[in-house]
């Protein structure tokens, strides 16, 4: 069983739908709603790539990315205009703005899945 | 005439010299020299002189020698036989007083056609005349104001027909003074929409003798009606009642308070759209979720299609419609906050709904800040004002209340609503955080006072609110329940 794609956000109605596209492709995918629990998960099992959220009430997306012990693609998603032009930090992969087209992550995670599978 | 009551000529020297005394004119009958040949007391006081002086024999010219050319002639002429009189006479006493005197002077003579000297009858009237003078002086003195009063002054009978008005009042009109005294009614300048006030008035006048300050308007002669501040009594004319009233035009004053309520809801849209671009990053998440959602969905639908697992489209029509109404809730609590509340009449405001839009125009800082809302609210409360203008004081306070919490532990806003059958209705912002620090709780209504960061708060929304709420006829007040924030809105209460 290869690693899933990780994706974070305290919208749950995103992490569902998510879980049905990705799932229809054979794709596995854990989801989150807490940005605990996933940096728990995180420092415990791999992942091809994780999306988080950057604006969650309980932790921001780069205090997550700040707290992951192990390397892997992170991609932060913005849902405001503030973060739209959000500098550079160490250990991220990219950003997506909400609202994107779930293609652009469906492209990312196939490129990602590719490159681990050659 | 001769017989039992004695001569003739005995009784008629006795009749003369009986109404010489007591006549209330000075008196004086003189040759055609101006010798006195008799004269009364009331001569001598007349003219200023010891009353136990005894004249007859002498010059008239020769105890007044000072007497004026003018009086020479008018004597002359009376020796020619003419009567001539003066009613106020202005003459300067030997010591220089000013003094006034009525007189006659008219010829006598023994015979028809024949003149033997002239009789002088003389009272001195300088005190009526002088009272006269000042009542006068009174009059103008009063006429002046009466005229140049910028004030409308207006006497009208107890039917309302005006009697006399002033200057001020028929411009006020644009009547002519001519038209409007005598000839219009109050009631013809009163617009039937004050009935009810009239009827109020009309009974303080009847009671009070008074009525009072009483704002109504007037039609002009053109149409177009100014509107006016009353205030009259009851005066006595001959025994009937009339009405004084005092008029004073509000035309300037009432534009004055336009400019000052332009200038408020000025005050109020600005705040209002400094509020909406503190809360635009928040906004802006809670229509990007929703957009996100609806791709995906739409994504996730064409999937279904394609593999023709009809039963999932369904739930994806579904979540799609879902998110749609999500968003569109944020945009039309948007869009009611920002709407410019113009000057429209106050109408019947139900608070629970008020409270449900303020919070969902909060839930995405609420969300973002993980802050817990709990609403308790009364549901029938009713208040009477502007709901849009209400909804950002309440905006206001919520979001006071996230700001205050969203760095501490415990994060939890608390909104109550209580409805006083016997008062107020109630609303209550409660917060976890640590409350206002005691030494700046009277600041806190200030304008422009802030303990925001830069950029983070106008320092107006406490300050507008409050000024929201007394337009309201109610409160705004800090009421901490020790250790927490609680901001109070009371309002006074409609219906039962």
């Amino acid at each position: 069983m290869s690693a899933p794609v990780v994706y974070i956000d305290d919208e749950a109605a995103l992490c569902r739908v998510f879980e049905m596209v990705l799932g229809a492709r054979g794709i596995p995918i854990v989801t989150f709603t807490d940005a605990g629990a996933a940096v728990a998960y995180l420092n415990t099992h791999d992942a091809v790539v994780v999306f988080c959220d950057l604006r969650m009430p309980t932790m921001s997306g780069l205090e997550v990315l700040a707290r992951l012990s192990r390397p892997v693609p992170f991609y932060l998603i913005s849902g405001d205009l503030a973060a739209s032009g959000a500098t550079p930090v160490s250990g991220l992969t990219g950003t997506l703005a909400k609202p994107f087209p779930a293609e652009r992550l469906i492209e990312i995670v196939e490129r990602l899945t590719k490159a681990e599978g050659a | 005439m001769e017989g039992a009551r004695g001569t003739p000529e005995v009784r008629s020297e006795q009749l003369f010299v009986e109404m010489m005394k007591t006549l209330p004119l000075g008196a004086a009958v003189f040759d055609r020299d101006l010798r006195y040949l008799a004269h009364n007391r009331a001569w001598l006081l007349a003219h200023g002189r010891d009353d136990a002086e005894d004249l007859v024999g002498k010059s008239h010219y020769e105890v007044f020698p000072g007497i004026r050319e003018e009086w020479r002639r008018v004597h002359e002429r009376g020796l020619a036989g003419v009567t001539e009189r003066s009613d106020f006479d202005r003459f300067e006493t030997s010591q220089g007083k000013v003094e006034y005197l009525r007189w006659v002077v008219a010829p006598w003579g023994g015979k028809p056609g024949q003149v033997d000297g002239i009789i002088i009858y003389a009272e001195n009237v300088t005190e009526q005349e002088r009272t006269r003078r000042q009542l006068a002086e009174r009059e103008s003195l009063i006429r002046d104001l009466f005229d140049k009063s910028p004030v409308g002054l207006n006497l009208c009978t107890m039917d309302g027909l005006w009697l006399e008005s002033n200057q001020a009042f028929s411009d006020l009109l644009g009547y002519t003074q001519a038209e409007a005294d005598g000839g219009l009614t109050y009631w013809q300048l009163t617009p039937r929409k004050y009935d009810v006030q009239e009827q109020v008035q009309l009974e303080r006048l009847q009671t009070l003798r008074r009525y009072g300050p009483y704002e109504k308007e007037f039609v002009r002669k053109d149409g177009t009606l100014v509107p006016v501040r009353l205030n009259g009594f009851v005066v006595e004319r001959e025994g009937r009642p009339y009405i004084w009233s005092l008029i004073e035009d509000l035309t300037a004053q009432r534009a004055l308070e336009a400019d000052l309520e332009d200038e408020r809801l000025k005050a109020i849209q600005a705040s209002k759209l400094a509020t909406v671009g503190e809360m635009a990053a928040g906004i802006a998440h809670e229509i990007n979720n929703p957009l996100g959602i609806i791709d995906a969905h739409a994504f996730a639908l064409e999937d279904a299609r394609a593999r023709g697992e009809d039963a999932k489209i369904d739930e994806h029509i579904r979540a799609i419609r879902a998110a749609v109404t999500r968003a569109g809730k944020i945009v039309h609590g948007l869009r009611k906050f920002t709407r410019e509340s113009m000057n429209e009449p106050p109408e019947e405001v139900d608070v629970a709904a008020l409270v449900d839009e303020s919070i969902a125009l909060c839930t995405p800082r609420f969300r973002e800040h993980a802050v817990e809302v709990r609403v308790d609210v009364e549901r029938e409360a009713r208040v009477r004002g502007h709901s849009i203008e209400l909804g950002q004081v309440l905006v206001n306070l919520l979001n006071n209340a996230v700001d205050a919490v969203r760095e501490g532990d415990e994060k939890w806003g608390h909104v109550s609503v209580t409805d006083d059958p016997g008062g107020a209705v109630t609303i209550a912002v409660e917060d976890s955080g640590p409350g206002i620090p005691p030494e700046i709780a009277s600041d806190v209504f200030r304008a422009f006072f802030t303990t925001k960061k830069v950029g983070e708060g106008t320092g107006l929304g406490l300050s507008i609110s409050r000024s929201i709420v007394e337009r309201h006829g109610g409160t705004l007040t800090y009421e901490p329940t020790a250790p927490h924030a609680r901001l109070v809105v009371r309002l006074a209460r409609v219906g039962p």
